[in-house]
């Protein structure tokens, strides 16, 4: 029931402060959607890539998105938190994103056609502040 | 400047949020690039929140800009447009240090949320914005700044919000034209200029900047030294404040005794996009008197089409007769129009702007031709009165059938004299459509027709120069006189003439 739009390149800024705080880069989710929301044009391949998730709402992976917050200042420290681990990724995994712009996860009691279970993924999912790679279920 | 405009719409756009968009276009912008994000209406709002931070900006001209799509622009009232709400607990839009971040007409409906609307969270931010309708942050700040932001933010309308504008610290932004009402503050710790804050429960200003002045307050806070204090009949002054609708009920002369100073070096418009009159109203409202027309479509739909009409009008570059169509098509197009008085007005300064900036050859000697009576034929009487002018003086050019190029030409001249006058807007259209109406009623041959625009032209510079009545701008003063017109002498009708 959501699809989570993921950015695939790496925006810059030659100010290392500003480019960690506030730049995308490849693997960061920008946004979550609700599964019928609209596209936008530009929305796609190689600027971006789609992780559908059919079988979670959006709440539920929204914490994905969320910027990394320095506990003693409470400021922005990174742009996301949470980042897929893009240059990790199955080759096959990559291929699928280059031909059709996404990828189709099955999770909760989804019983449609999928390329891979989130258990199959998710441990390409990296808590940038922790270190640790996601373990668990959605 | 070279603006990058992306769509946001919510189908078949370039985008389908705001955010989605700064990350698909965040980049180095180069000195003059304009990165524009154009927002088109969502049924009941956009929900997003973004975060603009990451980008490099060569210097203060290469800029984000952030605007509601013409046509999809409040009205002046909220729901009307474009409009953000927010997800879940957090700021709507967040500026990030050493960004130039502009934003136009939009809306931000805070309800149910917290947390602010605009915040600006760091320092050497370059800002500006203009018609904003900001709202509902019940518990928050409508905008949030910090201490060495710098801009211009005109014609802002925040209601009930924790507070209206607090920069955390005396900052060099300047607010012009707002109106803020209820919540706890008004407007903290800025430059504050023909502002109202009203019903704030625990004070209107507070430690504004230098500079501050035509203030007024419900409390006895407004700052400077023209301001109006102790206002608290809200329903007297504001159409409906209960419900968010803030347009004025009279001039702010007469509902607090006090108007604003002239800032149209920085800004013309008030919260609808219509041209503000002189003097300025105190708020993000202008007063346009009632009765002005019976016209029900929005503004910007009208301001399209018009313009539409405009452009394609001066684009056109063909022989004597087809020129003549397109015009006739083009102003038929624009006198189609039976909006308000105070639309009118404001589309004819918008044209009156353009032919300013005209210097020459054929198709902007059209420009100026169209702009300027477009201009001149405001006349400022009842609806159908204007409506019956406008026909009939234009029809009046159009029937010329004389040398194409030495008409235009001619009335080139003529038109530069008569728009180089830098009075103030009311005076100009005065003289204008005196000038003109007595021009369009000559019906000579080509070079009498020439002849006579030049002598009518040159009586009413004169008129303007020689000061009848007029209080003349600085650049009026130090205009220099055709050489014909020296020793001229004002046909009797003119002397004492007076506006």
């Amino acid at each position: 029931m959501c699809q989570l739009l993921i950015k695939a390149v790496d925006a810059t800024n030659p100010d290392p402060a500003t480019d960690r705080r506030g730049c995308y880069k490849a693997g960061m989710i920008v946004e979550v959607r609700e599964d019928n929301s609209p596209r936008g044009t530009l929305e796609k391949w190689p600027a971006f890539a789609w992780i559908m998730v059919p079988g979670i709402s959006a709440d539920t992976v929204r914490k994905y998105m969320q910027p990394e917050i320095s506990a003693l200042t409470g400021e922005v420290t990174r742009r996301r938190r949470w980042r897929i681990r893009w240059a990790d990724l199955p080759l096959a995994v990559r291929n699928k994103m280059q031909a059709t712009g996404q990828i189709v996860i099955k999770a909760g009691d989804y019983t449609g056609v999928y390329d891979y279970t989130w258990a199959q993924v998710r441990s390409y999912f990296r808590d940038l502040q922790t270190g640790l790679d996601e373990a668990g279920d959605l | 400047m070279a603006e990058v405009i992306k769509t946001i719409k919510p189908t078949a756009g370039d985008y389908a949020t705001l955010s989605a968009w700064e990350a698909g276009e965040q980049r180095a912008l180069a000195s003059g690039e304009v990165a524009v994000a154009e927002c088109y209406m969502f049924a009941g709002g956009l929900n997003n929140q973004c975060t603009f931070d990451g980008w490099t900006f060569a210097d203060a001209t290469s800029r984000i800009v952030v605007r509601a799509a013409t046509g999809n622009r409040h009205n002046g009232v909220a729901g009307a447009g474009f409009y953000l709400t927010r997800a879940a607990v957090v700021v709507s839009v967040t500026v990030a240090a050493s960004h130039n971040v502009d934003f136009e007409y939009l809306e931000i409906d805070g309800a149910g949320y917290s947390g602010d609307l605009i915040r600006i969270s760091a320092a050497t931010i370059n800002s500006n914005a203009a018609g904003l309708i900001l709202h509902d942050a019940s518990t928050s700040y409508a905008v949030s700044g910090a201490t060495s932001n710098v801009g211009v933010w005109s014609n802002v309308i925040s209601y009930n919000c924790g507070r209206g504008y607090n920069s955390g610290g005396t900052s060099g932004l300047v607010a012009n034209n707002w109106t803020v009402y209820g919540g706890a503050y008004g407007i903290l710790r800025a430059k504050t200029i023909n502002c109202g804050c009203f019903g704030q429960t625990t004070t209107c200003f507070l430690q504004p900047a230098a500079g501050s002045d035509y203030n007024v307050s419900s409390d006895a806070t407004a700052p400077g030294t023209n301001k109006a204090t102790g206002k608290t009949a809200y329903t007297d002054y504001f159409v409906d404040p209960a419900n968010g609708d803030f347009h004025l009920k009279d001039t702010s002369l007469n509902l607090f005794g006090l108007s604003g100073t002239d800032l149209s070096a920085t800004f013309t418009t008030d919260i609808d996009g219509v041209i503000r009159t002189f003097p300025f109203d105190i708020g993000a409202d202008q007063y346009v008197a009632a009765g002005g027309g019976s016209f029900t479509g929005t503004y910007a739909a009208i301001q399209a089409i018009q313009q539409q009409s405009i452009i394609s009008a001066l684009s056109f570059s063909g022989i004597s007769s087809q020129i003549q169509a397109a015009n006739t098509e083009a102003l038929a197009a624009i006198l189609s129009f039976s909006g308000e008085i105070g639309q009118i007005q404001a589309i004819q300064a918008q044209a009156i702007f353009q032919a300013l900036l005209i210097t020459g050859v054929i198709e902007q000697s059209q420009a100026a031709q169209i702009a300027s009576l477009t201009a001149a034929l405001s006349f400022s009487g009842s609806l159908d009165q204007s409506q019956n002018a406008q026909i009939e003086a234009l029809a009046s050019v159009l029937s010329f059938a004389g040398a194409t190029q030495q008409a235009q030409e001619a009335q080139t001249e003529a038109l530069q004299g008569l728009l180089s006058f830098g009075g103030n807007v009311t005076q100009t259209q005065i003289i204008q459509i005196e000038t003109l109406t007595a021009i369009l009623a000559f019906s000579g041959g080509i070079e009498q027709t020439q002849e006579q625009q030049r002598q009518l032209i040159l009586e009413f510079i004169a008129a303007i120069v020689f000061g009848f009545g007029f209080k003349l701008q600085p650049e009026v003063k130090g205009y220099v006189l055709p050489r014909e017109t020296r020793g001229f002498k004002l046909p009797v009708e003119n002397r004492g003439y007076k506006v």
